[in-house]
Formats: structure tokens, C-alpha cells, sequence
């Protein structure tokens, strides 16, 4: 018997152009954590000592070492970490306590970076929110070519892109026919 | 002052003439200068037609552009940048352009006026669907589609901008440059590959200079400022909710190429400002549409734009100030009492005879009837235009505009340049901007008198591109259409793909006239998107072929192909159907042999793809209670429960198991086909239903990969692979126990004890980064067993010899008592759906239980469909016993097996009845048996 091994959801997927590279983003875990109810100011206090961040706003992301934590609903939000750990939601929920409850997610989405001059032109045939002027901390959850996707602005202005593993492949077949149509 | 480049020649031929024109041509504008004068045949009556515009409304010159292997039908010439090697012809005629066999039509005219169709071709009566119709449709239309799939490339977009200007005339362009000064984001759109609108065709000046001088300075600040985008060659053809408008961009008119020809935008823009402009207008006299007879303004483009000489002895039919802009041989002012009567010259126009019986030769005639303001994307959230009785046109109405939108320059009836200004600096105070001071430009007055059309026997067109009459418009009236919109539907006034731009407002004129009432009393029809033609390909944008829509994949799809796989589509899943074998003649064959194997030894099923809700909460038990019509609050830690969910009106909604992994954590699943929507329903009950409740959902489907492992050895395989500290034995891991543990040597995994297939099986879930190495894993060690994988078919075979309900029998028609599953219905407590179950009519005797039938002969084959008959019933509704929901070839029982709903079912146990197949034909007499057709008792999944 072996062990078994880890494949991602794009097979490590990397496209790089001078004016708009993709990449798949393989090393992180993404935890959804969403306060229990009732429990919602204790929830704030343990994410924060946890953390060392207040939870995200509506459409917010905010960076905690070696990761950001992604607004996604009403009390709950996307936690991402940069160190492989597939027991990672097992340990923050722990730390949370009863104020939450955690959600392994990191194999349910696909993970690409998209950096380079040309972002915003192919993503004004991608995807329909206004990124241009997204704030420097801006996240939202939307969807491209009928595929849902999490779009999230970096600090250092590239950007992630987060969608279902399922349609992993349809969404990157999508992205490329687009990068294609605008850069040739 | 000609905008075209004289050293940059372009070849290009029409219907096989080789032709030049120059940089800057449109295909309207090369034809032009190459002196050709008929371009196309009218639609109805195949008249010759030239080109009667120079801009987006033109009716005549529709043609087909070739290009790619394919050809695009009714593209207006006015519209189509000349391009080196294009290739166009005319269409709507048999023979060629110039000798058209069906200009018959025209000679036959007194029997094809408005609604022929209606009132001939009656008899006889069976002709009409063998020989008129297809007659008719043969010969009706314009251009022809091409049957073969669409060459091109296109795309869609989204852009946002705080203004959104429509038309880059002069009122458009300083609305632009004020926005754009004050630091707004501007769109500024327009249909014409070169921006400037009416600029370009007149010959004005502006701050004392050309005034092509003043929008060469404008467009070169407004490309420098990087808030403003210039869109040319992108027609605003609807405006839509929440400040959303659709716009089409065309890159290019060659077809065929690699890189998008159209890009479909849906521009967001938090205001607009309508700078439009107008549309001039014909007259209406006897054969006024002769080739050679044109708008003024056409004329005017055609000369001072496109460096065209025309024609010298050239006539003006005007009833305007604008229309003397004209540089004409011969003027007739229709407010000074003349006007045209008749025209001669077939094929161009040679003469034209005036109310006083002069007749004029001359080489072309232009005609201006005013200007009508282009207001339909004022109208397209229902917003009316209002009649302006010293402008003789429809001015868009401040009251009805869509909220977010101002509208200005021509658009708004300020024809002047001056006036376009002034509107254009009005409209960006109102909107926040600073103006600086108004360029000096004419401010010349209109001074319009009506003059509609000329009474007469002749024929006088109004809507040139449809081949309506003056007299098709009376004629309507007097068959009792007084209503301006079904005037249009009778007679096609306004259609097709000019919009009635040109004829709308003559249209009216000549209603009101026959109803005796004024034109604002007769109103216009409704202005709908779009303004102007978007190709279906630019709706579809990138959507096509492998696009068309997502296809979600299992982590064990790459696998499963390498083994040669069989796929079915599921949803939006691609679901392994069957794995064929080397020398298996066909799907059964294999299918056959997935069923025996795991039914023998055992099989992996890839189940991926059930809908797998995480749900946790102090109140989850309680929650599931409510959704589910058993009880899951008792549920004990490490176990699974059958659940079934109801809809709210008592029909059964869903199915599927839930385990409890922890107090307040519980694992559901769904079917396949219905993971979204109970999600969906779910979300609804805690929000909506249940918001106190302490339960938060999330969806896992994506995150674990999950297979089913099935059949005698099945718990032999799993003990290869399981890590040696948990205990998965009969005793430890009974039917239905549920748990978390490790394999392959600590990787993280669930177990369930579960059974769909009726053998001692279970399903083994790992995050779905580990689940392709886990189905090679459970293949290679499988070896020892021949271990098979099987497909949704095997699967569906199995479920069926076990009597288990599928998405067959949770079809929406279904109830807990239709599924044999009344028992499962909690009397203890409440939940969804439970009141509305309990109807009389649902509830009754005589309703439709589940049960099973076989073919009473070997060779009997049952479909699923069929509705079953007393043997000796006549096989009509009223006989109707119920029907058939699925059907297998049982390899176990070497028979035909069949699930089917049948009144008062459970009750006719061994009854033969006749099966009858209404959508294929014939029909088996089977015999009604219980559902579960193997292993009744259960003993295979508890061993």
C-alpha cells in the first residue's frame, strides 16, 4: 500500500505572458468559519486573539500572516493559509471554541493568481464587478462564464481567483478563451 | 474637406465586379463613388433600390458580406467599413440584381397589398400548407442564412463608468470632455467608425474654424485623459434596469477571423446623456423610391465626407431650412406649394414631375422632410416621447426619461450646432460638471412646415426596407385598423432591421390623415430593444461549443478515462455511465459484467457528485427534524439515517442519507441532481423559517471525494487500506455507522456504512486532492478481488433489483405513501411539507404505490413510460392504472425488472395487467411483484 498523493485541481496550471500571467495556486488551505448563533461577540474576540485581525467587512479581505481572511456572508468569512495542512479546520475550530464553526474548503476550490499590465482588460470580458477601482482591499464573490468565483485584490496588485474545483477546468478553459480574445 | 484617404486604395468587388475605394470608405460610400446605382431589390414588390442614407438607417442597400467559407446576410452598406478585399452582393432576387425575375411581384402589385396573405390563398383549402405557404416563405425575406455553424468569433463584456455618452456629435463630444475634465470616468459610444457625428458631413465651421478641426482637438484631449474610454463602431442598442445598457462593439467586418469580430457589453453606468442625434425623413410621392433618390443629408455626407462628386443636375425636395444645405440644380421648396408628383427612370431616376405637370430630367433627387430626434433608447423603460408641434417631430419627454438619463444636442430637438452645445453644457451643469465657454458655431432655425406625402393613385412608399404604401397604410385603416400598433403588425410599418427609423413618423402622418386625427392623438408604437441589429452570435458571445455552459468533473474523471470510460452528463457533471472491456460487443455487456462482479466479489462507484451539505449547530438535529419528515435529533453519534424530504405542498422533494459525525455536526447528502436546489431550500429554512435556530450550512460537494464500495468483499478491500487502529468489522462498523478515521497511513478520510446497491458496501470519502490517487489505490488493491468500477448504469440496475426510489420516481408527482415510505412520516413531530401530504386526494385508497413488475414471458421487455391496463381494458385514459418509472435488464434474475406506480399497488400483488408503450409502441403483459426483486430481506448489506 502507498501513500496516497495530492493532485491538484488544475494539476499546478501556469500560463505566463508578459501581459497577463495565470498561475494555480496549490499551497494553501481555506477554511470557512462561521459564528454560532448567539455567540457572535465571542466569536469576534477569539478570531481576533487567533488571528490578530478583526473579521473582514462586507467585500473586505484582510492579511494575517501568511494567509488573508476573505469575507463571505453575514458572520462567516473564508480563512486562508498559506501552509498545506488538511487538518488546518480541525486546529482553528479548536481555537475558536464553541463561538464557531469550521469548515474544511481548501479541496473545494481551484486557486489562480493572475498577474500582469493587461488584469482589467480581460477581466472586463470576465467578470462583472468594477475592478478597476476596487479598493486595495477589495474581495467579492461573483460569477464568470456562469462558474461561481471569488476574486480577491493582493497587496501587491495581483490578484486571486478562487472558483469551485468541480468546474475547475471549464472556468480555466474560459479564462484562457478570454486572455486569448483580448491579447491575441 | 473629404475625411477619406485617397492614397490608401482598397479593392474590394460587389456580386463579382471588381471595385476600388479608398481608407475611410464605408461599402455605401464606394459604391457610391463607383457609380453604382441599384444595390439591392425591395422586399415585396423587387424593385430596384439604391442606396437611400448614409448612416444606420439605411432601408435599401442590405447586403451579404462574404467572407470565411460563409456569408452574412442583410448588412447595411452604410455601416460596413470598406476594408481591403471585401466582398459583398446584393440579395432578394432571382437572376441577377439588375434583371430579377420576381420583379413580377411589382407588376402583380394591386393583388399583394397590405395583408394579401390574409385574404387570398383560400382556396383550396389543402393548398395553403403544401403549396401557398411554402411559396410564399420561399420568396419572402431578405438576405438568406447560411446553414453552416457560424465562423466567427465573438465576446461579451461588462464596463463601468459614472457617465455613459451616447453619440459622439458635437453635443456628445463637449458632454464627454466636461465629464472627463471633472475627473469622471466616461464611455463614450458611437455607432460610426469615426467620431463626430454630423460634423463630418457638414461643411460649418466652429470657433471660426473647420469644424472637423474642432473634433480633432476634442478627441485628442478626450484619448488623453485615461478616465474617459472612446468607443467607436458601438451602438447603445437598449437601455435596461439599475442603470445597465447593451452595447455592441464590432472590431471588424471580416469574416472569419481568429480574434472576436463583435464584442456584446453590458455597460453599468451610474448616468447617461443621450447625444444621439436625428434621423431625416423622406416624402411621400409617387415612386419616390427610384435608385439615385436619397436624403439631403446623405447627399451632403456623401460629397463633403467621402469626397464624392454628385450628381450635377440634382434635384431638392425639402420642406426645411437644413434641406437648402443642398447643393442642387433644381429646388423644391414644399412651402412654397411645390412639390413632386411622380418620378420616371427604372433603374436610376432620370425625370421628376412637379404638381404644377413640369417635368424635370434630372441625375438624382434629394429629399428632405424634416428631422426626426432619435429618441428610442428614451422609450425602452416605457418612456413616451411628446409631439413638438413647431419641430413637426417627437422630442423625448422629460417626464418619461429612464431616471438616470439626459438627453441633448439633436436627440433632444436642438438641430443647430450652437443649440447642441448649449444643451450639451446645460446637461453637465445639471450633472455637477464645470463648463468652460461655448464654442462659437451656427445657429441656423429649422423653420419646418409639415408636408407629410401626396395623395394619389400611385404607389408612395413609406417604409422602403418593408415595401409599405401610403395606400397599404389607408387600406388598413379602412379594414378597421386605426390603431397605430396594429397598423405595424398588418402592414410591417416600422420593422425589420431599421426600426422604422425613417418611416415612422410619415407612417403616422398618413394614419392620421385617414383617421382625421393629429399625430400626437395617434401616438407611436413602442420602442423596444434593440435600436439597431446585434448578431445572435454576439448574444451567445464565447458561450459555444466547449463553453456552451460548465462541466463540473470528479477526481476521478482523469482516471476513469484512461480506463476507456463511457460518460454521462448528470446536470453539469460527467458521470462515468459504464468502463467497457475489451471484447464487449456493447454497453449491456458491460454493464452486465459491473453488476455480476460486485454483486460476486466487488466494485467502486465514483458518488462524488451527491449533494454533501455540512451542517453544524447547537440546533442541527432540530433543524433536520424540520426538513426531513423522520426524526435526526435521536440520530446517535456514528451513525447514518435514511432521510426523506418533503416540499412544502407534501411532494417528495429530495432523498438521501445524513450521518452524525459529532453532537452538533452532521453530514448530509442529496442527490445528484438536487444538491443545488436543497441547498437552496435548506438556506431558505434556516433564514426564513427558522432564524433563531443555531445551524450553519455549508456546502462540502466539491471538497471530499467520495466512492462507493460495494459487494461481498467490500469490507475485505476497505481492511487493505483502512490504518490497522480503527476497527471497521461487522461488529465495530455495523450497517449504517458513520466515522472519521485514516488511511493509506494517516491520510484523513470518512467512512460510511451505506447501501445503495443492496450488498455489504460502504462509501469512503478523502479531501478530493487525494481522490485520484485513491480510486488507482482501491483498483490496485482490488486486484486481488476483481475488483471492477462501475458506472451510473450498473448502479441504476442495482438500485432497481433493490426497489430503491431514484430520480425516476422523485419526479415532483410523488408523495411518502406513492414511495412505499408513509411509515417513514414522523407522527411525533412536525415538519415541512407534513400537512399538505396528508390531502384526501394524496391520501386516498386507490392512490399510486411503488411496486415492481416482471414480463410474465422470458422473452418479455419492458420500457419505462408505459401505462398500465386491465388485460382485458381498452387502453384509454379512463382505463389508466398507473405507469412505469424504470426498467433494467436484471443480470442477477436474467429478466427484465420494472418500478412503476400503480393504484392501490401494494394491494394487487401478482395481478397481471397489460403494459402499454404509447411513445414507442406495443405492448408486454407484466405481473406485479414487490419492488424488491433481490435479496428482500437485507441480509447481503448487514453481512
Amino acid at each position: 500500500m502507498v501513500s496516497l498523493v495530492e493532485k491538484s485541481a488544475l494539476n499546478g496550471f501556469s500560463q505566463i505572458r508578459e501581459e497577463l500571467s495565470v498561475s494555480e495556486v496549490t499551497d494553501f488551505e481555506l477554511i470557512s468559519v462561521a459564528a454560532a448563533r448567539g455567540s457572535e461577540i465571542d466569536f469576534e474576540k477569539r478570531f481576533t486573539k487567533t488571528l490578530k485581525i478583526s473579521p473582514p467587512h462586507p467585500n473586505q479581505v484582510v492579511q494575517i500572516d501568511g494567509g488573508a481572511v476573505i469575507w463571505t456572508g453575514q458572520n462567516q468569512c473564508l480563512v486562508m493559509l498559506g501552509t498545506p495542512d488538511v487538518h488546518a479546520d480541525i486546529k482553528l475550530g479548536e481555537t475558536l471554541g464553541d463561538s464557531a464553526y469550521a469548515v474544511l474548503q481548501s479541496d473545494g476550490w481551484a486557486c489562480l493568481r493572475l498577474t500582469g499590465g493587461r488584469f482589467y482588460d480581460v477581466m472586463d470580458r470576465f467578470i462583472p464587478l468594477d475592478l478597476r477601482r476596487a479598493e486595495k482591499d477589495f474581495a467579492a464573490r461573483t460569477q464568470a462564464h456562469h462558474i461561481s468565483v471569488i476574486v480577491v485584490k493582493q497587496l501587491d496588485e495581483s490578484w486571486l481567483l478562487l472558483t469551485p474545483r468541480s468546474t475547475a477546468h471549464s472556468f480555466m478553459g474560459a479564462l484562457i478563451q478570454v486572455i486569448t480574445n483580448v491579447l491575441g | 474637406m473629404s475625411l477619406v484617404d485617397f492614397n490608401t486604395p482598397l479593392d474590394f468587388t460587389f456580386n463579382g465586379k471588381a471595385l476600388t475605394g479608398y481608407e475611410g470608405d464605408t461599402l455605401a460610400s464606394a459604391l457610391v463613388r463607383s457609380g453604382i446605382k441599384v444595390v439591392s431589390r425591395s422586399f415585396k414588390y423587387h424593385r430596384p433600390r439604391g442606396i437611400m442614407s448614409a448612416g444606420g438607417e439605411e432601408a435599401n442597400a442590405l447586403v451579404t458580406l462574404i467572407g470565411g467559407g460563409t456569408s452574412e446576410p442583410n448588412r447595411r452598406a452604410t455601416m460596413i467599413k470598406l476594408f481591403d478585399g471585401l466582398k459583398a452582393k446584393s440579395q432578394n432576387h432571382i437572376g441577377s440584381v439588375n434583371f430579377d425575375l420576381l420583379a413580377i411581384n411589382d407588376i402583380l402589385s394591386p393583388f399583394l397589398a397590405a395583408g394579401f396573405y390574409y385574404k387570398t390563398f383560400m382556396w383550396p383549402k389543402a393548398f395553403w400548407e403544401k403549396i401557398y405557404e411554402p411559396g410564399i416563405r420561399r420568396a419572402a425575406g431578405l438576405g438568406k442564412l447560411q446553414t453552416t455553424p457560424d465562423p466567427d468569433i465573438y465576446d461579451k463584456g461588462f464596463l463601468h463608468c459614472d457617465l455613459l455618452v451616447i453619440g459622439a456629435g458635437p453635443s456628445g463630444l463637449l458632454t464627454a470632455l466636461n465629464a472627463g475634465r471633472a475627473g469622471q470616468h466616461v464611455i463614450l459610444a458611437d455607432e460610426d467608425f469615426r467620431m463626430g457625428g454630423r460634423l463630418l458631413s457638414e461643411v460649418e465651421e466652429i470657433n471660426g474654424s473647420l469644424a472637423i478641426d474642432w473634433v480633432t482637438e476634442t478627441l485628442a484631449e478626450l484619448s488623453a485623459l485615461p478616465n474617459v474610454r472612446l468607443m467607436n463602431r458601438t451602438s447603445v442598442y437598449g437601455v435596461y434596469d439599475h442603470g445597465i445598457y447593451g452595447a455592441l462593439e464590432t472590431k471588424t467586418d471580416k469574416i472569419g477571423l481568429k480574434s472576436p469580430r463583435q464584442i456584446l457589453w453590458r455597460i453599468y453606468s451610474k448616468s447617461s446623456v443621450l447625444a444621439a442625434g436625428a434621423t431625416e425623413r423622406p416624402i411621400g410621392f409617387a415612386n419616390n423610391d427610384r435608385p439615385g433618390i436619397m436624403l439631403a443629408g446623405a447627399f451632403r455626407s456623401y460629397a463633403n465626407r467621402y469626397g464624392i462628386r454628385v450628381d450635377e443636375n440634382l434635384a431638392l425636395l425639402t420642406n426645411n431650412d437644413d434641406g437648402l444645405r443642398t447643393q442642387a440644380s433644381h429646388i423644391i421648396d414644399t412651402r412654397s406649394s411645390g412639390h413632386i408628383v411622380d418620378t420616371s427612370g427604372r433603374k436610376g431616376i432620370r425625370s421628376v414631375t412637379l404638381n404644377s405637370g413640369q417635368r424635370i430630367n434630372v441625375d438624382g433627387l434629394a429629399i428632405s422632410g424634416g428631422w426626426n430626434p432619435n429618441v428610442h433608447l428614451t422609450c425602452h423603460k416605457r418612456g413616451r416621447p411628446k409631439w413638438d408641434e413647431a419641430l413637426s417631430c417627437f422630442v423625448p419627454d422629460t417626464k418619461t426619461l429612464p431616471s438616470e438619463m439626459t438627453v441633448v444636442g439633436a436627440a433632444d430637438g436642438k438641430f443647430s450646432t450652437h443649440a447642441a452645445f448649449e444643451s450639451a453644457n446645460a446637461a453637465s451643469k445639471a450633472l455637477g460638471y464645470k463648463t468652460r465657454k461655448l464654442p462659437k458655431a451656427e445657429d441656423a432655425p429649422l423653420n419646418v412646415k409639415p408636408f407629410w406625402f401626396v395623395k394619389g393613385k400611385k404607389r408612395a412608399w413609406v417604409d422602403f426596407q418593408n415595401d409599405v404604401t401610403v395606400k397599404d397604410i389607408s387600406l388598413a385603416h379602412q379594414e378597421g385598423f386605426s390603431s397605430v400598433e396594429h397598423v405595424k403588425r398588418y402592414t410591417t410599418l416600422g420593422m425589420a432591421t431599421d426600426q422604422g427609423r425613417t418611416s415612422n413618423v410619415v407612417g403616422l402622418a398618413v394614419l392620421a390623415d385617414a383617421t382625421n386625427r393629429t399625430i400626437p392623438e395617434t401616438g407611436t408604437t413602442i420602442f423596444r430593444p434593440p435600436y439597431s441589429p446585434v448578431p445572435i452570435g454576439a448574444f451567445a458571445g464565447a458561450h459555444r461549443g466547449q463553453h456552451f455552459k460548465p462541466i463540473r468533473l470528479t477526481p476521478s474523471h482523469a482516471f476513469a478515462k484512461e480506463l476507456g470510460a463511457t460518460f454521462v452528463e448528470t446536470g453539469y457533471w460527467k458521470r462515468t455511465q459504464w468502463v467497457a472491456n475489451s471484447g464487449e460487443k456493447g454497453w449491456r455487456d458491460s454493464v452486465d459484467r459491473e453488476v455480476l462482479m460486485t454483486r460476486k466479489s466487488v466494485g467502486m462507484c465514483d458518488v462524488s457528485t451527491l449533494g454533501k451539505i455540512d451542517v453544524q449547530g447547537r440546533d442541527a438535529g432540530k433543524f433536520l427534524n424540520k426538513v426531513y419528515v423522520n426524526t435526526f435529533s435521536t440520530l446517535k453519534v456514528g451513525k447514518c439515517r435514511y432521510g426523506l424530504m418533503l416540499r412544502e405542498d407534501g411532494i417528495a422533494m429530495d432523498d438521501g442519507t445524513t450521518a452524525r459525525l459529532s453532537e452538533n455536526h452532521f453530514v448530509m447528502t442529496t442527490t445528484t441532481a438536487k444538491a443545488g436546489p436543497v441547498f437552496q431550500h435548506l438556506e431558505f429554512c434556516r433564514q426564513v423559517l427558522f432564524p433563531n435556530m443555531d445551524v450553519h450550512l455549508i456546502s462540502t460537494t466539491d471538497q471530499w471525494a467520495q466512492y462507493s464500495v460495494a459487494g461481498p468483499n467490500a469490507r475485505n478491500l476497505l481492511e487493505k487500506i483502512v490504518d490497522a487502529e480503527h476497527d471497521i468489522s461487522n461488529e465495530a462498523f455495523p450497517y449504517m455507522a458513520c466515522g472519521e478515521l485514516t488511511i493509506c497511513g494517516g491520510t484523513r478520510a470518512r467512512l460510511f456504512r451505506l447501501s445503495f446497491s443492496g450488498e455489504l458496501a460502504y462509501e469512503i470519502s478523502v479531501p478530493a486532492r487525494y481522490g485520484d490517487s485513491l480510486i488507482r489505490e482501491l483498483m490496485t488493491q482490488g486486484e486481488d478481488f476483481d475488483a471492477v468500477l462501475y458506472g451510473t448504469e450498473a448502479l441504476g440496475v442495482m438500485r432497481i433489483e433493490k426497489g430503491h426510489a431514484a430520480g425516476n420516481e422523485l419526479n415532483g408527482t410523488t408523495t411518502a405513501t406513492n414511495l412505499g415510505l408513509g411509515g417513514f412520516v414522523s407522527k411525533k413531530k412536525d415538519c415541512i411539507g407534513k400537512v399538505l401530504s396528508r390531502r384526501d386526494g394524496l391520501t386516498n385508497e386507490g392512490v399510486l404505490n411503488l411496486v415492481g413488475f416482471m414480463p410474465t414471458t422470458a422473452d418479455g421487455m419492458l420500457t419505462n413510460g408505459a401505462h398500465f391496463f386491465g388485460e382485458n381494458d381498452k387502453a384509454a385514459p379512463e382505463n389508466d392504472q398507473g405507469y412505469m418509472s424504470s426498467v433494467a435488464w436484471s443480470p442477477m434474475l436474467e429478466s427484465y425488472i420494472g418500478l412503476g406506480f400503480l393504484k392501490n399497488g401494494k394491494n394487487r400483488m401478482d395481478e397481471i395487467l397489460t403494459a402499454k408503450d404509447f411513445l414507442r409502441g406495443g405492448d408486454v403483459k407484466v405481473k406485479v411483484v414487490s419492488p424488491h426483486f433481490f435479496d428482500p430481506k437485507g441480509d447481503r448489506l448487514r453481512g
